[in-house]
């Protein structure tokens, strides 16, 4: 099922239908902390089949696990085009206070469009964003744009989650700081009491902001710029847990790709901005040696990303694994531990 | 529950009752975690299983190590299906009048018959929760039940499993996880051996007796709560399904 590992530019297989986590996991019947959690060991590649609510049991005190806060918006507002068609816009990312990068779902638009939004809001297309999917935009809003989005706007979904959630579905315990088009997923699971149990086991949990833009749709588009932040305090953390041989666990591919973007000579510094870097299996990872993560539809590249942390065979072990098993794929499914 | 590929978490697993159970479960396809105090019969336990199934083996007094029990467990095989608290503590041999008994001692029997087998089952909960499956078994006594001189600190101990177990099937309804105390019977072992020292005790069954009723409850009961008498369940029913 799973081929094309040795030279393919992604890991491909066919993702099962049934296999996509429609709801969340509340929705069936669930605790938040109650997914499945496969772990497999890259040195060893031996594979064990848990619970989330287990997570402390893998991990060791002084191990520093690193979560993103950034909080998810909103970020799906209907709109209407100059000729009164009704289309759906995603705002993807903040470039300043009153420009976006939006995406313009299934129609044709133009430099200069003025789409129509709730409330005798609009916004302007100003000129289009690394290719054709994308826009630089300038809304015109009644209210401080936060107030208008939780006002108007609803999460972004795809095809596979066939109807709204409130905004709380989507956000980690660790949300703060809004900014985010789509929830930084693989910190959903976490719940207080597993951060207790982390915090009584000697593991510490520390923080990075990145807020992500809409998804790169899983297809072979590398993702975008987002904005990130690295503190001292995270920066200082991930140093010394290195420095003791203990690991340091990203919850996320963002949070690998705040560290990594935060990285001088292979040691991770205080820094924030805006980050380009795409992490591959091209380049080892400096700033993580464990990675939580949801499970990745075929060719994605948040998939590339994990062969940077381990070999080829054995995300492709843990892959098939994962689809003999029946573990759920995306946002609201379960996750996968990298020891 | 099938056993077949599950993980079942059997204490006191080293001897008598525990290792027939082990035995048991190995030969119908459940992967084990054996605790036990005794590291040598313990090993000899589990070399004996080694061929059968997956067994991790562990020297470690449940009372103390419970955590450690869970954590070595779930880092192994990432769960546990089915928890068996066989290990008991007897108490001093001959066993004193409760006017007589230290109660030094009896709190030592507390904590292995009572809380060891309540913080083993709290810690493997939160898992059986989330696969909204499980089965917890506390193996208890007639001591629990009835009064029997010199079986006064063992017998309360076993009475207060018994008490946990239906109080913890009463919060777990409707969870899917079933709880069951069994009384295995008398039976030709040292523990009774050491409860009345110098009766001959060679007429009493084996533990191999009751021990399928252990894997009968897992793999066919329906009822969340039950106190059952393994060697009236094997009798009846168990012949039927069980090896």
């Amino acid at each position: 099922m799973i081929a094309d590992l040795d030279t393919g530019p992604a890991l491909e297989f066919a993702l099962p239908p049934e296999l996509e986590a429609h709801e969340p996991p509340e929705a069936r019947g669930l605790a938040r902390d109650a997914v499945r959690l496969l772990v497999s060991d890259r040195r060893t590649d031996r594979i064990v089949h848990a619970t989330f609510r287990d997570l402390p049991w893998f991990l060791d005190s002084g191990d520093v696990v690193v979560v993103n806060d950034s909080a998810t918006l909103p970020a799906r507002l209907s709109a209407t085009d100059e000729d009164g068609r009704e289309l759906t816009l995603h705002l993807s990312t903040r470039l300043s206070d009153d420009t976006w990068v939006v995406e313009p779902r299934g129609t044709d638009v133009a430099t200069g469009t003025v789409l129509s939004l709730p409330a005798g809001a609009s916004i302007r297309l100003a000129r289009p964003h690394r290719g054709n999917r994308l826009w630089v935009a300038k809304p015109s809003l009644p209210e401080p744009t936060l107030d208008y989005l939780h006002r108007w706007g609803r999460p972004i979904r795809y095809d596979y989650v066939p109807r709204d959630w409130p905004i709380e579905n989507y956000q980690t315990v660790f949300a703060r700081r809004p900014g985010s088009a789509e929830m930084p997923s693989a910190g959903r699971p976490f719940s207080s009491r597993v951060v207790t149990a982390l915090a009584a086991r000697g593991v510490a949990v520390e923080t990075i902001t990145l807020h992500t833009g809409v998804a790169s749709l899983e297809a072979d588009e590398p993702p975008y710029e987002e904005w990130f932040d690295v503190p001292e305090r995270t920066a200082h953390a991930v140093r010394q847990a290195f420095a003791r041989g203990s690991r340091v666990l990203a919850v996320g591919t963002t949070v690998v790709r705040a560290l990594e973007s935060a990285i001088s000579n292979c040691e991770v510094r205080a820094a924030f901005g805006w980050t380009d870097l795409v992490v591959t299996g091209q380049h080892p990872i400096c700033s993580a040696s464990a990675l939580l993560t949801g499970f990745h539809e075929p060719r994605a590249s948040h998939l590339q990303m994990l062969t940077a942390l381990a070999d080829r065979d054995h995300v492709a072990r843990a892959y098939e694994s994962a689809l003999e098993q029946r573990y759920l794929w995306h946002e609201f499914g379960d996750v996968h531990l990298i020891l | 529950m099938e056993l077949d590929g599950k993980v079942a978490l059997i204490t006191g697993a080293s001897r008598g009752l525990g290792r027939e159970i082990a035995r048991t479960f190995a030969g119908r396809g459940a992967k084990l975690v054996l605790v036990a105090r005794g590291a040598d019969d313990l090993e000899s336990a589990a070399r004996a299983l080694k061929d059968v199934t997956d067994v991790e083996a562990m020297a470690l007094d449940v009372s103390e190590d419970a955590e450690r029990v869970v954590e070595t467990a779930i880092r192994r095989f990432g769960r546990i299906d089915v928890l068996v608290n066989n290990a008991s503590e007897l108490g001093p041999s001959p066993m004193p009048a409760l006017e007589e008994y230290d109660w030094r001692d009896l709190e030592r029997v507390l904590r292995v018959n009572v809380l060891a087998p309540l913080h083993l089952t709290q810690l493997v909960l939160p898992g059986m929760r989330a696969r909204q499956e499980g089965v917890i078994i506390n193996v208890t006594s007639d001591a629990g039940v009835e009064a029997y001189p010199g079986w006064g600190g063992y017998g309360a101990s076993k009475a207060a499993l018994e008490h946990v177990s239906r109080t913890l099937a009463e919060e777990l309804k409707d969870t899917g996880i079933r709880v069951y105390v069994v009384d295995p019977g008398d039976m030709n072992t040292e523990m009774h051996q050491l409860a009345e020292p110098g009766v001959d005790l060679s007429d009493l069954p084996g533990p191999d007796v009751p021990a399928p009723a252990f894997a009968w409850l897992v793999e066919h009961e329906a009822v969340p709560f039950a106190r059952v008498s393994a060697q009236d369940l094997v009798k009846g029913k168990v012949g039927v399904s069980a090896p």
